[in-house]
C-alpha cells in the first residue's frame, strides 16, 4: 500500500509541479520561497498517508498557505519589493513583472496567481484559499484595477 | 470583459513561461525537510547581493542542491554512487527510510568453507547451497543447508557426496535438486529428482531424465525439457541472459513427480531457448532467446501459461526491482574495457590474475550499471550510463524493503550495494571494514530470505569461501507518545510550573504568533517529540487568520487538541480571534475549545495589572481550565 501512496504523490507532483511552482513564484516573487513552500507541501503530503482525500487540491492549498506564512514574517517594507535569490538568475522582464505584482495586497496576489498561472476559476480559488467566491471576485476586480493603472503608467 | 478575467493581464502573465522551473521535490526527499528558519536566514543574507542580479541577460537553469551527488570509488567503508543526470527516472519506494542492514563477513565452518559453492537459494526453511565439495577428496557434489546464513551443514544423507548435483530451486513449499551418479565417461545417467521440505531431510522422488530445473512459479517447479541429459558447465553464478540455454519446452510440477506441459498462447519461435526464472510482484518472469539473437522475457501468473513481453533493450542480468522485473547490465563496459585491453570475463574468472585486472578495469571504466524495469507495458530505463563506478557484478535482489546486490569493492573484496529505488546505490564493504578469511573474490552468488541475505563467492582448494551475511538491524520498539505538550505565548509562560506539575512539556515563548506556534509544532513533529495531546494558546499578540490556524491544525490531525481563547482588554483584534477559535470545533472534530476569555470574564480570576498575564493568582485557574477541557475528551 505504501508504494501505491508514493505513486499517487509522485503522479500529482508530475502533473502540477510546473504550474504550481510558477503560481507560487507569481505569488511570492521569490523562486526560493516558491521552491521551499512547494517542497514542504509535498513532503507533508507524503507524511499524511491516507488522511488526504484530494491530493492535488491539498497540495495547492498547503503550498500557498506555507508560502503565505513565509511571507508574513518578513518586514513590511520588503513586501512591495520582491527579492530575487542570488542563485537564480531571472531575466529583467520577468523580474519587473513580479515587482508589479508586488504592488498588490497578499490576497489579491494569491487570487491573480491562482487565476492566471494556476488557471483556476474563482470558485476553485475560494476553496483553495479558504474564503468565499464573492471575496475572490472582489479581490480579482481590485487587482485588475490596480494593475491596469500600473501597466498604463509603465514607460513604453 | 468579465471582472474575473482580464485577457491583457493574462497576456502579461505569459512572461512567467520563460522561467525554468527547478526540481523541488522527489519521493526520496520525504525525510525531514530543511529547517525553515535556516533557509530564510540564508535568503536574507543573499538579498543584498540579489539586487545586483536583476538585469542580467538570459535565463539560467536553477541549480538545486537537492540533486544527487556523484562520488568516485573509495576504499573507505561506504561510498555513495549516484547518476550524474537528474533526469533519470525514479521508481516507487517506501515513504519511510528502509531498515538498516548490517553486513558481516563470516568465516563459515565445516566443509562449505573450502568448497566450490556454485548456487544458493532461499526457500521455505532458510537457504540451500550446492556446489562441488572439495574436502573429502572425491570432489563431487555438495549440498549445504542453513537457516541463519551463518552456520551451514552439509547434507550427507542421500549420498550427494557421491553424485553430481545441479543448482537448487525452491518453491514456496519445498526445495528440489536434480542429481546423478558420477560417471567417468562424462555423460549423465539416471538423474534423480530430490526433494526436501526443510532443506535438511532429502528424499528422491523420481527420475529426472531430460529435465533441467530453471526456477519456480509460486508453489510450482519449472523445468525445461532437454534433448539429452547434460551436465552443467558449472557456470551457475546467477541468472544471466548469457548463460547456456536449453531447448524450448517447459514443464511444470507441484511435487517433482508429475509434470504438465506449460503453454505459450503467443506461440514459441522455432529456435527459442530458455534460461532462468525470477519472481517479482507475485508473477514469474522467464528469459531466454526467442531465436538465436533476440533476448526475450515471458511472464506468467502461475507457471502454466507464459506470455512474451516486449523486446529487451539490452543484455544483462534478470533481476527484481521491488515488485517488477528488471534487466541489469553494463552496455558500455565492454567497449571501455577493450579500450583498456582488459580481460573480458563474462562469467566466473578462471584465475586470480584475470580477476584483479577485470575488477580494476571495471572501476577505471566508471560506467554505471544500467537498469531497465518492466512497468507493465514496456521496459523503462531506471538509470543511464554516466560517470561513477560500476560496482554491480551480481544479481539484484529485493531485501528488507530495498534492493541489494553483491559487488566487488575496489580493494578486491566482497561487498554489498544497496538502493531504495534502483537508481542511486550505496556500496558498503572493504577489507578493512569487513575483514574475513576469503581469498580473491570472484563472481558472487546471492540469495535473500525475509530477514537474512547471503552473498557467497566460492572457495576452493587452498581458498576459502567468502560469505557476506546481511541482517536487518532491529529498530527499537516505538514508544506510544502519551505525553502532554503545551504550546503558547507569554500568557502561558506564567503557568509553566503548574503545567509541568500537571504533566505537561511546556513550549511557550513571549511574543509568539500563529506562525511561531506552527513552527514549534513542526519542530516537535520532526524531532519525534509531538505527543498525542497538544494544548495551544495563540492570539494575544497578533490577529489570527483562518489559514494560519488551519496550518497549525493540519499538523495535528488525529491528535487531541485543546485551543484556548485569549483575554486582553482593549485590544482590537481579540474578539475576532476568539470568534475564530470558538468556531474551530465545527471544522476540526479533534479540537476542544477551552474558553479562557469567558473564564476571566466570569470575574473570579485575578490577573496582573495589564489584565492579560497570569501573575500569582492566574496560573491555577488557567491550568484547571485546561485540565477540565482534557477531561471532557
Amino acid at each position: 500500500m505504501v508504494q501505491v501512496r508514493t505513486r499517487d504523490v509522485a503522479a500529482v507532483y508530475r502533473e502540477v509541479h510546473e504550474r504550481l511552482w510558477r503560481s507560487l513564484l507569481a505569488f511570492t516573487g521569490d523562486p526560493e520561497v516558491a521552491s521551499d513552500a512547494e517542497s514542504e507541501a509535498f513532503t507533508q503530503a507524503m507524511r499524511r498517508g491516507d488522511e488526504i482525500d484530494d491530493l492535488a487540491a491539498w497540495v495547492w492549498r498547503s503550498s500557498f498557505r506555507i508560502a503565505a506564512g513565509m511571507l508574513s514574517s518578513r518586514s513590511r517594507e520588503r513586501v512591495a519589493q520582491h527579492r530575487l535569490a542570488a542563485d537564480t538568475v531571472i531575466e529583467s522582464s520577468v523580474a519587473e513583472f513580479l515587482a508589479l505584482l508586488g504592488e498588490l495586497s497578499e490576497q489579491q496576489r494569491a487570487c491573480v496567481a491562482l487565476r492566471y498561472v494556476g488557471g483556476f476559476m474563482p470558485a476553485e480559488i475560494a476553496g483553495l484559499l479558504g474564503t468565499s467566491s464573492g471575496t475572490v471576485r472582489v479581490q480579482l476586480h481590485r487587482a485588475h484595477a490596480a494593475l491596469r493603472q500600473t501597466l498604463a503608467d509603465e514607460p513604453r | 470583459m468579465d471582472d474575473d478575467f482580464d485577457p491583457q493581464l493574462a497576456d502579461r502573465f505569459g512572461v512567467l513561461e520563460r522561467v525554468s522551473v527547478p526540481m523541488t521535490w522527489s519521493p526520496a526527499d520525504s525525510g525531514t525537510p530543511a529547517p525553515l528558519p535556516a533557509r530564510r536566514g540564508r535568503s536574507a543574507l543573499l538579498a543584498a547581493a540579489a539586487v545586483v542580479a536583476i538585469g542580467l541577460v538570459g535565463v539560467a537553469v536553477f541549480t538545486s542542491d537537492r540533486g544527487a551527488s556523484v562520488a568516485g570509488p573509495s576504499s573507505s567503508a561506504s561510498s555513495t554512487v549516484a547518476p550524474a543526470s537528474p533526469s533519470s527516472t525514479v521508481i516507487t519506494e517506501p515513504a519511510a527510510p528502509p531498515p538498516e542492514i548490517d553486513w558481516q563477513m563470516v568465516r563459515p565452518e565445516g566443509s562449505i568453507a573450502s568448497s566450490n559453492v556454485e548456487a544458493v537459494v532461499a526457500g521455505p526453511n532458510g537457504f540451500v547451497a550446492t556446489g562441488m565439495g572439495l574436502t573429502d577428496g572425491k570432489n563431487w557434489g555438495g549440498v549445504w543447508h542453513s537457516t541463519d546464513g551463518v552456520t551451514w551443514t552439509e547434507m550427507i544423507g542421500p549420498d550427494f557426496g557421491s553424485r553430481w548435483v545441479d543448482r537448487p530451486v525452491a518453491t514456496t513449499t519445498a526445495y528440489y535438486i536434480i542429481s546423478w551418479p558420477v560417471n567417468r565417461s562424462g555423460a549423465s545417467r539416471s538423474p534423480m529428482m530430490f526433494r526436501s521440505i526443510d532443506g535438511e531431510h532429502w528424499e528422491p522422488v523420481g527420475p529426472a531424465d531430460g529435465l533441467q530445473l530453471i526456477g519456480s512459479a509460486g508453489d510450482r517447479l519449472v523445468a525445461v525439457v532437454t534433448g539429452a541429459p547434460q551436465e552443467t558447465d558449472g557456470d551457475t553464478s546467477g541468472p544471466s541472459t548469457t548463460a547456456p540455454m536449453q531447448a524450448a519446452e517447459l514443464r511444470v510440477s507441484v511435487d517433482g513427480i508429475t509434470w504438465t506441459a506449460a503453454a505459450f498462447p503467443d506461440g514459441i519461435p522455432e529456435f527459442a531457448s530458455f534460461g532462468w526464472i525470477v519472481e517479482a510482484g507475485g508473477r514469474s518472469y522467464l528469459y531466454g532467446f526467442a531465436n538465436a539473437n533476440d533476448l526475450a522475457v515471458w511472464e506468467s501468473e502461475n507457471g502454466l501459461e507464459w506470455r512474451r513481453l516486449a523486446v529487451l533493450p539490452m543484455e544483462g542480468i534478470l533481476a527484481t526491482l521491488g515488485d517488477t522485473p528488471a534487466i541489469v547490465g553494463n552496455p558500455g563496459l565492454e567497449e571501455c574495457m577493450s579500450g583498456l585491453d582488459a580481460p573480458m570475463v563474462s562469467g566466473v574468472p578462471t584465475n586470480g590474475g584475470a580477476t584483479d585486472a577485470y575488477i580494476e578495469a571495471q572501476w577505471q571504466c566508471g560506467e554505471l550499471a544500467t537498469i531497465w524495469r518492466w512497468d507493465g507495458n514496456d521496459w523503462v530505463i531506471v538509470t543511464k550510463a554516466g560517470p561513477g563506478p560500476s560496482p554491480v557484478l551480481g544479481s539484484v535482489l529485493p531485501f528488507a524493503g530495498q534492493l541489494i546486490a553483491p559487488v566487488i569493492t575496489p580493494d578486491r573484496w566482497l561487498g554489498a550495494a544497496t538502493s531504495v529505488d534502483g537508481a542511486v546505490w550505496a556500496a558498503a564493504g572493504s577489507r578493512a571494514a569487513l575483514p574475513g578469511e576469503g581469498g580473491s573474490p570472484q563472481m558472487a552468488i546471492a540469495a535473500a530470505s525475509a530477514d537474512v541475505a547471503v552473498f557467497i563467492t566460492p572457495g576452493g582448494i587452498g581458498q576459502f569461501t567468502n560469505l557476506l551475511v546481511g541482517t536487518v538491524v532491529a529498530e527499537p520498539t516505538p514508544q506510544p507518545m502519551t505525553g502532554l505538550l503545551a504550546i503558547g505565548e507569554s500568557v502561558m509562560i506564567g503557568a509553566t510550573t503548574e503545567l509541568r506539575a500537571a504533566g505537561f512539556v511546556v513550549d511557550a515563548k513571549e511574543g509568539r504568533g500563529p506562525e511561531g506556534a506552527r513552527l514549534a509544532i513542526q519542530r516537535h513533529l520532526d524531532d519525534g517529540t509531538l505527543p498525542d495531546t497538544v494544548v495551544i494558546q495563540v492570539g494575544t499578540n497578533a490577529p489570527l487568520r483562518q489559514e494560519e490556524i488551519d496550518a497549525i491544525l493540519d499538523l495535528l490531525v488525529g491528535r487531541t487538541v485543546v485551543m484556548l481563547t485569549v483575554h486582553a482588554p482593549d485590544i482590537a483584534y481579540i474578539d475576532a480571534n476568539n470568534e475564530l477559535i470558538r468556531a474551530l470545533h465545527e471544522r476540526y472534530p479533534n479540537v476542544t475549545v477551552a474558553d479562557w476569555d469567558a473564564a476571566v470574564d466570569g470575574g473570579s480570576i485575578t490577573l496582573t495589572s495589564d489584565g492579560i498575564h497570569l501573575g500569582q493568582f492566574g496560573a491555577a485557574p488557567y491550568v484547571q481550565l485546561i485540565v477540565d477541557a482534557l477531561a471532557t475528551n
